[in-house]
């Protein structure tokens, strides 16, 4: 990989694009100050961590829709033909499709959520009681950043696999397998351990099921979880980024 | 077949055979499970003996610190990576990191982790959501700060020292019997005389501290006139 020539189709995506990401960006201010607008004022019936809420709605919609736009010129043979043209190698321009889909957009949107909870908590805020921020960091609620990762990902996959469309079959096709895996799952359960009254689980991780009116929790031995965490924060992207690499080129072919 | 697709086919089958092998040791750990246990969703941490208790954290689950035989804690499974722990000399120091949210009812909360302890001397929290209950000795100090709420329910305490600031919040919810009982809350701290009988009581209030007796408490206290209304406050 050529580092100039990544840095020129750098240029090449900001120069045609810099007008439509200054609207994005404005845009996105603005749905963020109307979701904090709305939960602020009737926040007696948003109880709880709101603004982490509607910083991963902000996240993941505009994060999909943004990864989408990228490669939609794959859609259509005319402007596909002339994506292909540029003389670059099929790793180099998806290695900027995805610093653009992933890491600028991260950046770009901490900053844009910061900036504008920061202008709204000053404008609402109350004598004497400090402007709350929210914390990202603690909880381990960054573990937002890798699902983050691997849903932009599925969303490029979804991009070079489907020619119309890309973005809501992606969407689609992940809400239908999520929901098919997840009942599958407790079905799956139910017929291994014989217990009727499973109410509900994660994939990968943990079972509940009621017993005298409580809820009890069986968890996945501990290097378990550790495992099923290596394997969904580091093996499964990369691996998403080869077959995404793989559509890509063949689609050049 | 494409390259791209036979990929996808493998990362596929890898996820669901990883469904089957998880659901398989699941089912396993299943059979380990008491039913019989009322800790069945709690992880045993070692802890060493200890005489001061500090828990700093959150109040999106609740923490019981009741008198036990032994010095144990036990932490809510799924809440494991929450807790830290950090002993001193004397001194356990324990955080509890849960979620931090504006509950109308504390007491509705999950209890995410339970300390039994023989003897509690002083008892330190911030900003955690707490049951404390069933000791039975002459001295008991507590302290709090930052938004916490500490519920107390059989005591039988000689001296209960009970020190609040910062919006924290006592109550006497069950059945507790305090010889003499000291108060020294300030800022918005508060204190509510649910359930208490005591002998003594010595209130020390500042700033816009409150505490809310009821007619029995007064009536405990001896205090020579009782104008009660129809609510019983």
């Amino acid at each position: 990989m050529n580092v100039n020539k990544m840095y020129l189709l750098n240029r090449r995506q900001w120069r045609e694009n810099y007008k439509v990401y200054r609207i994005a960006v404005l845009a996105m201010a603005g749905i963020l100050s109307f979701l904090f607008l709305v939960t602020w004022h009737w926040r007696d019936s948003f109880a709880g961590d709101v603004n982490r809420g509607i910083f991963l709605i902000g996240l993941f919609a505009g994060g999909c829709l943004f990864g989408s736009s990228l490669l939609k010129d794959l859609s259509r043979p005319s402007k596909g033909m002339w994506l292909m043209g540029i003389p670059a190698s099929a790793g180099e321009k998806l290695f900027v499709v995805i610093l653009y889909a992933t890491v600028f957009y991260l950046l770009t949107y901490l900053s844009l959520f910061y900036i504008t909870e920061g202008f709204f908590s000053w404008l609402v805020k109350e004598p004497g009681m400090p402007v709350k921020h929210t914390d990202l960091l603690h909880n381990e609620f960054y573990n937002f950043f890798f699902t983050f990762i691997n849903f932009q990902l599925l969303i490029l996959l979804g991009s070079v696999s489907f020619k119309r469309g890309s973005l809501l079959i992606s969407i689609l096709l992940m809400i239908i397998v999520f929901s098919l895996s997840y009942n599958a799952n407790n079905y799956l359960l139910m017929l291994m351990t014989g217990e009727k009254t499973i109410d509900g689980g994660g994939l990968y991780n943990y079972f509940q099921f009621r017993h005298a009116g409580e809820n009890v929790y069986v968890y996945l031995p501990l290097y378990v979880q550790t495992i099923v965490t290596v394997f969904f924060n580091y093996c499964f992207p990369i691996v998403l980024y080869f077959i995404i690499y793989l559509k890509f080129q063949e689609t050049e072919l | 077949m494409k390259q791209s697709n036979i990929l996808l086919i493998l990362l596929s089958l890898i996820l669901l055979r990883g469904i089957y092998i998880t659901d398989r040791l699941l089912a396993r750990q299943y059979l380990k499970v008491n039913l019989d246990d009322p800790y069945k969703n709690f992880d045993s941490v070692a802890v060493q003996p200890f005489k001061a208790l500090r828990i700093t954290g959150g109040n999106g689950y609740a923490i019981r610190i009741m008198q036990g035989n032994n010095f144990t804690a036990r932490v809510m499974h799924s809440r494991k990576s929450f807790y830290s722990m950090n002993a001193l000399t004397d001194t356990l120091a324990i955080g509890f990191a849960v979620a931090n949210q504006d509950y109308q009812r504390p007491e509705k909360c999950t209890v995410g982790l339970i300390i039994t302890l023989p003897r509690l001397d002083f008892l330190q929290l911030s900003g955690t959501n707490n049951e404390v209950g069933q000791f039975h000795q002459d001295t008991l100090i507590i302290q709090q700060d930052k938004n916490t709420v500490t519920r107390l329910k059989d005591l039988q305490v000689d001296c209960l020292n009970l020190q609040g600031s910062g919006l924290s919040y006592f109550d006497f919810i069950q059945n507790n019997n305090v010889g003499n009982l000291i108060a020294h809350l300030q800022n918005n701290a508060s204190m509510d005389f649910h359930q208490v009988n005591f002998k003594q009581f010595n209130p020390v209030l500042r700033d816009t501290a409150a505490i809310v007796l009821y007619r029995q408490s007064l009536e405990m206290a001896r205090v020579g006139v009782i104008a009660s209304d129809r609510s019983g406050r």
